[in-house]
Parts: structure tokens; sequence; C-alpha cells
């Protein structure tokens, strides 16, 4: 188990249902993350893969096995303030404007607002023209950017990134995909992506765990290393299709 | 004609036709003698110096009535449904009772409430229970609106309890707040004219009481049309201040 | 024992107010050493309500009495006129807006007006009742009738199903949960409607007994009028309560 990055040792995860029934949703689930790798966990709907994400987050606890974050505990990442999630969901405050939204971890973390930091983040996301709109009056994948420039406004040590283009158009998501590309290689967080779209997973991620459901478990791996960076001429590339068709086909046959 | 004109121009035309229809009846006499024609009503005791002073005296009263309660009971309303949210024990027994309470007719609390505050104090009281449920409900419920995706934002951001509560649960309940105030705002008035019923020395239910028994059938017409427009004004202008608010939490 | 307990717990998790508000209600007789002139204690009030159940027998079973016709009434007028706007568009335009803006004005607070006109008996109270049950019913199934169920009623245009067979086969089954919201919502209230009218107008039942007692300084029957009517006015919400819950199920 190393001491700095992501580890999870066996981990299983069970939820009781009502009458005394119990259903597995992850066993023995054993994987590390490296400091500043972005790994992308990949799998049909059901597989745990969210739940993996909720665990290293602390919003869940697991069942059996160890988990851990730079060798402790995630509550006490979450405690220092130190970790950054972007969720499907968007969760920006419908009443704070898009610089105040950003703004809120200072606030959660009772630190001063490092101003130049959040408009700096806004200038990268693309955001420096909205900072002043509410999050009604942005597009959807508007939203999703000031969530995701939010998560990475405290430089946390973990991103943890749960679908966040899930509930986009396929070419907004393409566009979002890019510019995460783009962002994420200006900061190199360690950063964990759950998502069940195979081409998101093998363009943004230097590792891909692929999941099978019932119970969730891990069925394979997959380290990427392309020749070509990671802008929009990857996804033409041969290499990156052979990459995409098999993983496809590994989705669908479990 | 664009379809939201014609439906402006529908919906006066039905007021309209009731206005009239009001009118109608009263100057031809076919509900007798106790529905006036509503002018008739209007000018005769708007134009007598006695009865328009008494109407307007007993407006006065009513809307101070309505006030106060509206605003003791926001309080205690906001306060008891804040208190179930802090201590979650308590939340069952408190939103039976709080049901409860709503279904006892005033009636019936009538005896236990005179002795409480006494006749005078009546329609402030009753005021008060009319809005202080509707916002018991509403920051209740509204306590609870919090979004699992903001909760979980919260929490992964290492947001303190009190931190959770002033800047998630506070504002989320903001919408439900100001829906109950639409209530709170006319179930004030209400509860104000129904509590003077109870022995108040003045106010628009007074009247309505003494009118009735004294056959002035003009003045009672008028008074229950001005403690309408009361209550209708009480609720437009709470939906007025929900709209204008409430557009940037929902 | 062991069955005991989980169900006593309940009972104080839901109920702790009540109980707390008898012991108040108690001690503020005791300690201020009221006679029953002045404050009855709770179990003067229960064992003169049971040495006399006939005296409150009959006041009781007319006012109930009158609360069903004035609510049933009240609901067909609601039901009726929300199809009549359902069906026609120039109805809707003239009668909707009207109904919103006179659902804000307090019903029960026109009492005096009703009474004057249609005179101190006991078709006021029905009239009162049947305006106070009418707004509910009005708006909650033209809500459901309105509701937009697309594809089912597709479905009923595709097999040439006429607009009285969609509104007899699916829209008045889709509006039953709301007929059944306006009942819980009304019901209820209809008995304290009931008694204030009686109590206001010196027209018998329970609300009459009100004002007899109060003449007479009566003060236990006065207290075991709240309370009677208190679990009248409970039963009957949660009686309708469960109406709703148990048939809205099949309608969802």
């Amino acid at each position: 188990m190393s001491a700095s990055g992501i580890s999870l040792d066996r981990v299983e995860k069970t939820f009781s249902l009502e009458k005394r029934k119990t259903f597995t949703a992850l066993k023995d689930v054993t994987l590390d993350v490296a400091q500043g790798e972005f790994l992308a966990l990949l799998g049909p709907s059901g597989c745990g893969k969210s739940t993996i994400l909720r665990m290293v987050a602390g919003l869940e606890e697991p069942t059996a096995g160890k988990l851990a974050v730079n060798g402790r505990g995630p509550r006490e990442l979450v405690n220092e303030h130190r970790l950054g999630v972007a969720f499907q969901d968007h969760a920006l405050l419908p009443w704070l404007t898009v610089f105040q939204n950003v703004s809120l971890p200072y606030q959660l973390a009772k630190r001063p607002v490092d101003k130049a930091r959040i408009d700096d983040l806004l200038e990268l996301v693309g955001l420096a023209r909205f900072r002043d709109a509410f999050p009604r009056q942005l597009s959807g994948g508007m939203r999703q950017r000031a969530s995701i420039a939010r998560s990475l406004v405290l430089k946390p040590e973990v991103l943890l990134l749960d679908e966040p283009f899930g509930a986009l158009d396929a070419v907004t998501r393409r566009r979002m995909n890019l510019e995460l590309a783009r962002i994420w290689s200006e900061e190199r967080t360690t950063t964990v992506l759950v998502t069940h779209d195979v081409e998101e997973a093998v363009f943004l991620a230097q590792r891909v765990v692929v999941l099978a459901a019932n119970p969730g478990r891990i069925r394979h791996e997959e380290v990427l290393s392309f020749d070509t960076a990671r802008t929009e001429g990857l996804e033409r590339t041969d290499e990156f299709h052979h990459v995409v068709d098999r993983l496809t086909r590994m989705l669908d046959a479990s | 004609m664009s379809s939201r004109g014609k439906k402006i121009l529908l919906g006066i035309l039905g007021a309209l036709a009731l206005i009239l229809a009001a009118e109608l009846i009263g100057r031809l006499g076919l509900a007798g003698k106790a529905w006036p024609a509503p002018s008739d009503a209007i000018f005769s005791v708007l134009g007598n110096k006695l009865n328009s002073a008494l109407l307007f005296r007993s407006l006065g009263a009513t809307l101070v009535s309505a006030g106060t309660g509206l605003l003791i009971g926001s309080v205690a309303g906001v306060a008891v449904g804040f208190l179930g949210f802090l201590f979650p024990v308590l939340r069952p027994g408190l939103d039976q009772t709080a049901s409860i309470l709503n279904t006892i007719p005033l009636v019936a609390l009538a005896p236990l409430l005179i002795t409480l505050v006494g006749p005078q104090g009546m329609s402030v009281l009753t005021a008060a229970l009319g809005a202080g449920f509707a916002m018991f409900v509403a920051t209740a419920s509204g306590l609870l609106a919090v979004s699992p995706a903001h909760s979980d934002f919260f929490t992964v951001s290492g947001a303190s309890r009190l931190q959770h509560i002033i800047r998630l649960s506070l504002p989320s309940a903001v919408p439900s707040l100001l829906g109950g105030l639409t209530l709170a705002g006319s179930g004030a008035v209400l509860g104000a004219v129904l509590g003077e019923w109870f022995g108040a020395p003045s106010g628009l239910g007074v009247l309505m009481i003494s009118s009735m028994q004294n056959f002035q059938v003009k003045l009672l017409f008028v008074v229950a049309l001005t403690a309408a427009l009361v209550s209708l004004l009480a609720f437009y202008t709470m939906v007025a201040i929900q709209k204008l608010v409430g557009r940037r939490f929902a | 024992m062991s069955k005991v307990l989980p169900v006593l717990g309940r009972i104080l998790a839901r109920g702790w107010p009540i109980i707390v508000l008898l012991l108040a209600w108690d001690l503020v007789a005791v300690v201020n050493g009221y006679t029953d002139l002045l404050l009855p204690r709770p179990l003067s009030v229960a064992s003169y309500v049971s040495n006399n159940v006939a005296k409150f027998a009959e006041p009781t079973f007319i006012t109930v009495a009158l609360a069903v016709p004035g609510t049933i009434l009240g609901l067909a007028v609601g039901c009726v006129l929300a199809i009549l706007v359902w069906y026609s568009s120039i109805l809707d335009g003239l009668i909707t807006p009207t109904t919103s803006v006179l659902q804000a004005v307090p019903v029960v607070a026109m009492l005096p007006v009703i009474g004057r006109l249609v005179g101190y008996n006991e078709i006021t109270v029905i009239v009162i009742v049947m305006l106070l049950s009418f707004f509910p019913a009005f708006v909650l199934v033209l809500a459901r009738l309105r509701q937009a169920n697309g594809s089912s009623e597709d479905v009923f245009r595709v097999f040439g199903a006429s607009r009285w067979t969609t509104l007899a086969r699916l829209l008045l089954p889709q509006a039953v949960p709301g007929l059944l919201a306006a009942i819980r919502m009304t019901a209820p209230f209809a008995i304290g409607a009931v008694i204030l009218a009686q109590y206001l107008l010196s027209i018998g039942g329970l609300g009459q007994l009100i004002t007899d007692s109060i003449v007479r300084s009566d003060t236990v029957t006065v207290w075991a009028i709240a309370c009677i009517t208190s679990i009248v006015s409970i039963i009957v919400f949660a009686l309708t309560k469960r109406l709703e819950d148990r048939v809205a199920v099949r309608f969802k």
C-alpha cells in the first residue's frame, strides 16, 4: 500500500435492503491510483463505479477492506479541504453567482478568498465573461465548467469526477472533454473519473479500469500511452479506435 | 389576436359579468332585501360620514390585528419549524400536533384561547395561529428541501454543521418560506376577522356581526367586501414578493 | 412486553405534545386552584361527558349530519365546473381567472352575509360548507384533468375516441386523486364551519350549545364541546387521509 495517492485494498460494499436482504455493490476491489495519475473507472450502470468514488470522497464507508487516500482515511482529506469533486448534477447553488459559487470552497474552508485564483480558473474554463451570472442563466455545459472550476479552486490533492458531462449532449460533451484534458494538463491533480462512455475514458485517462456488475468487481486494467497528445487529433488515430473497440467489446460481454 | 391577449380579454369579461350579475341581482331585488346593489351599497356607506368613519376605524383595527398576528405567527411558526429541524426527535410529534391544531375548529379552541388572552387578544392570537401554521409547515418542509447533490458537495468540501445550516439549509428553504407567506398573509386576515367574532371591541369582524344583527344590509355588504379585498391584497402582495425574491432561490 | 414497548415508543414520539398539552392544562387548573367554573380539569370534563352522553350525542349528530350534504354538494359543483372548464376554452377563459382571484377570499368570514341572505337556518350552514369545499375540488380536479398525459391521450386519439370517451375512460379516473385530496382538505374543516355558523346564528347543534353554555357559565360543557369537536375533527381528518392513501394508489 503506497503512502501517496489513493489505495483500495480488498474493498467490499454491501447495502442492506428491506427485510434483511442485502445487495453487494462491490466485491474484493483492489486498486491503486498513483499521485498525479488520471484514472478512469469504466463500467455499465450498476457496477458500483460511483460507489467507489463516493467511498473515496468519504460519503460512504466500505463494509470490508481498507481504503486510504495519501495514507490516511478519506474524511481527513475532506476535513482539511483537500478534495475536489464534480458530480453529474452540477450542484451549483442557484442563489449565488458563478464567482460566488466558485469562491464557496474558500468560505467553507474558512480561508481568505483568492480572487485572482478564481478569475484565473474562470478564464481557464472559459467563463470569465459570466463571472456575475447566476447558474440558471448558463447553458448546461457552462454550468458543468463552473462546477469543475469550483472543484479545482483550492488546488485539491485529489480530484473526483462523477460523470461530470453525463447530462450533456454528445457534441457539447466532446468539447468539454477537450477542455478538461487541457485543464488537467495544467493542474496535474490526482484524478479519478467515473464514466460509462468508453471514448471519454480513453481520451482523458492514463489508465482505464473496466468494472463488471453483479457484484461490482474489476474486470480489466488498461494502461494507455498514446504517442499523440490528448487533443483533437487523438480521436482520429487508429490506435485510439483499436483501444475503444476492444474496451467496448469487453463492456458488451460483461 | 394573440392567445395571451384573448385570455386577458376573456378574464376581464368574466370578472365584469360577475360584477354585473351582482349589480343586477341587487337592482332587480332577485335575492330579496339582503342583497343590495353593490354600487348603491358602496356609495351610500362611503357617502355617510358616520358609517365611513366606522368602516375605516374597523379596517384599521383589523389590519393591526392581522399584521401583528402575521408577525408573531410567522416568527413562532418559523422558530418551531427550526426547532424540529435542529432536534429531529421532536419532529414527528411537532408535525402531528401542527396538523391536529390545524384540524381543530377555532370555535373549539375559543374558550381555551379566551382564558389565555381575553377577548381583546383573540383576534391577534387567531391571526397568529392562522399564519403560524402555514409558516411552520413551510419551514419544516423547506429546511428539508436540500437537494442531495448540494448536501454531498457540502460534505465533501468539509463544511461544518453550522455552515451546512446557514449556507445551504436556510437559503434552500427560502422558496418554501415564500410559498408559506402567501398562505400566511390571507390566513392572518381570516384569523383576525374570525377572532373578532369572540368579543373584540372593534374591527371588521365586529362591524360585520353588528350590521348583520341590525339589518344594516348595505354596511354588512361593504364590510364583507372590504374584508375580501384586504385578504386578496394580502395574498397578492405576498405573491409579488414571492416572484421578486423567489426567482433567485428556485 | 417486547411488543408493547415499540408501540408505546411510537405513540410517545408522535403524541408527546398532546400529553404535554393535557398535563399543562391540568397543571394550570391545579396550581391556580381554579374551580370547575373557571377552568375544569381534564378528568372532570371526561367524567362529565361520560355521565351526560345524551346531552352531547344529539347536538354532535346534528353538527356532523349538516357537514355531510354541504361537503358533497360543494365537491359535486366543483367537479362539474372543472369538467365544463376543461371542455370549453371559452368558459375556461371566463371563469378561471375569477375563481383564482376569489380563492383568496375568506369564505368563512362571509358567514354573516350569507346568514343575512339565506336566513338564520340550516340552509345557510349547508351553503357555507358548500362554498368552503367547492374551491379545492374545482382547482384540484381541474389540475388533474389537465395533467399532460401525452402518450395515453395519443393512444385514445389514434383509436378515434371522442373527447367525452377520453374524459370518461382516461381523465376522470386520473382526476380521482385530486377529488380525494379535496375531500381530505375540506371535510375536517366542514365540521368547524358548521359549528361556527351554529354559534354565530344560534341555530342548534354543538355551536348553539356553546352559546347557551357560555350564557349559563357552564364552563365544563364548553370545555367538553371543545374536546368532542377536536376529537371528531381529528377522526374525520384521519379517515379522509386514510381514504386518500388507500384509493389514490390505484389511480396514480
